[in-house]
């Protein structure tokens, strides 16, 4: 068995002639919380391990002309307490807020998140809310934008090409008062609870209480994130201090209904997204903006035994 | 490669493979045994180790990651053979039962006292809800972490 080689660059430029050295079988770690765990599992060792962590500059969360930029090596932990997110992409921070345990917050990335493409990844379903696309570098050096949505492949799992890797990610923050939200239910273990997670931006009227517009992003119940925009219409006109509008419940109910009919978790699923949709609303309504740590409890429950 | 890190505030410089876990590292090379391998995916929190003060599951982290840093486990807790407030308390609060996932909740709780001096009850949940107990039930886990929490904010009050 070869030997598995170790680069970690510090600048762009050793990333780049890094990525240029990639065959199909090397890999690059970010947080490592899913990479690591997959090698252990799989017993593969790669020909070659791009380590993400030593590089300078990619950790930061911006606000600049009208978009918001969040380097690839955030972290969950930098992430839910980040004072930009706070009141530029709450639902982002929530989200973050919810990923796995403190010790997996601590080096769960954002841009491993994305490039594990997992039809769960809570990250991801607050920025395809977010309408957020990814920059990605390749061995050439070439930087390209495009829509988060272009990185997964259409069966599930990512499109990303080896020798690429995420930079950043970034979302517009558009002129309307903004207000985003996320919400999830289950746990992940090793008995595999059913998950289901959304994220809901909403721009509002003048007013600052009335949805002028609104996007819905659903997570594991299709192969990858999807926005399910024609649901959220159901909230447009709403007062954000009045009930959950039927309309939107009901609408995210018959989303599962669609996607997952007669599968083992239909039953379940279908009854949780209400739940969700009424705490998303509810996250919106009570100010999107306040701090991640003062939402509303938690649904999920700790998980059960080893 | 070379990996040089502190380990419980020695210095340590050893050869390890590049795509090593962090624990097997500390484990097998080290002899270091506190840190424990329960589900080896990140889920049970019985490898909880501390890098660069922040607690971390050594089941999924590259051993790598550990270059020219940090690295505390259970075994640097204890001073010249005394244990430190929070491995006393536990023991005074019956907050052991089997043991086998206390050196993670230290380690959790260690992290968690030198961020936030005075948790609150759900602050100490969140910080542990990363570290299963199969034993205690976790309500004599909590409350150690908080006498030793309003023992310590007191006395640096007292300063
Ligand atoms: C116990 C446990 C609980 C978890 N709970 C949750 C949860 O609640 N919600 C959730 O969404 N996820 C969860 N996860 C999954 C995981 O923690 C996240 O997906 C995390 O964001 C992955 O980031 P990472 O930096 O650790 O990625 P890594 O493991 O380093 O990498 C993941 C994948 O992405 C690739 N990659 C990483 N960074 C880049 C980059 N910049 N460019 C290109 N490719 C890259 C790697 O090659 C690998 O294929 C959990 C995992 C565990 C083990
Ligand atoms: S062994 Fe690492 S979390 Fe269980
Ligand atoms: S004391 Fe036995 S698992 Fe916690």
């Amino acid at each position: 068995m070869a030997q598995t080689e170790w680069l970690a660059p510090r600048d762009p430029d050793e990333l780049v002639a890094a990525l240029r050295r990639m065959t199909g079988a090397s890999r690059i770690v970010a947080g490592g919380s899913d990479l690591m765990l997959g090698l252990h599992a799989s017993g593969f060792h790669p020909d070659l391990l791009i380590d993400l962590s030593r590089l300078d500059g990619f950790a930061h969360v911006r606000h600049v002309d009208g978009r918001v930029r969040v380097g690839a090596l955030s972290t969950c932990a930098q992430l839910q307490d980040d004072s930009v997110l706070a009141t530029h992409g709450h639902g982002l921070a929530q989200a973050a807020a919810r990923v796995g345990s403190a010790q997996i917050r601590n080096v769960a990335t954002l841009g491993g998140n994305v490039a594990n493409a997992s039809p769960c990844a809570d990250l991801v379903t607050a920025l395809v809310a977010l309408d957020a696309s990814a920059t990605v570098i390749d061995g050439l050096g070439r930087t390209r934008e495009r829509p988060i949505a272009d990185l997964f492949a259409p069966g599930g799992g990512s499109a990303l090409p080896p020798g690429e890797a995420i930079v950043e990610c970034s979302f517009a923050q558009g002129h309307a008062d903004r207000r985003s939200a996320f919400a999830k239910l289950g746990v992940r273990s090793s008995v595999a609870v059913s998950r289901l997670n959304a994220a809901l931006v909403v721009d509002l009227d003048r007013d600052g209480a009335t949805v002028r517009s609104a996007r819905l992003a659903v997570g594991s119940i299709a192969s990858a994130a999807f926005r399910a925009d024609a649901v959220a219409a159901a909230l447009i006109g709403a007062r954000i201090d009045a009930a959950c509008p039927e309309g939107f419940t009901h609408g995210c109910m018959r989303l599962v209904d669609e996607r997952i009919p007669g599968r083992p978790s239909w039953a379940y699923k279908r009854l949780a997204v209400r739940g969700l949709a009424e705490d998303l609303w509810g996250v919106i309504g009570a100010s999107g903006t306040r701090p991640v740590g003062k939402d509303p409890a938690p649904r999920s429950n700790r998980p059960q035994g080893w | 490669m070379r990996l040089n890190a502190t380990v419980n505030g020695d210095p340590v410089s050893i050869e390890v493979a590049a795509d090593a876990r962090l624990l097997d590292v500390l484990r097998e090379t080290l002899g270091l045994h506190g840190a424990k391998e329960g589900c080896a995916a990140g889920e049970c929190g019985a490898c909880t180790v501390l890098l660069d003060g922040l607690a971390v599951n050594a089941c999924l982290v590259p051993a790598t990651r550990a270059q020219n840093r940090d690295v505390r486990t259970v075994e640097g807790l204890a001073r010249n053979g005394v244990l430190d407030a929070l491995q006393r308390q536990f023991v005074a609060s019956g907050a052991i039962q089997c043991g086998y996932c206390t050196p993670g909740m230290l380690m959790s709780a260690t992290a968690l006292l030198a961020r936030v001096p005075r948790p609150t009850r759900a602050e100490i949940a969140a910080a542990i809800a990363g570290n299963l107990c199969r034993c205690t039930g976790y309500a004599a886990i909590i409350d150690a972490i908080e006498t030793v929490a309003t023992h310590q904010s007191a006395s640096h009050g007292a300063d």
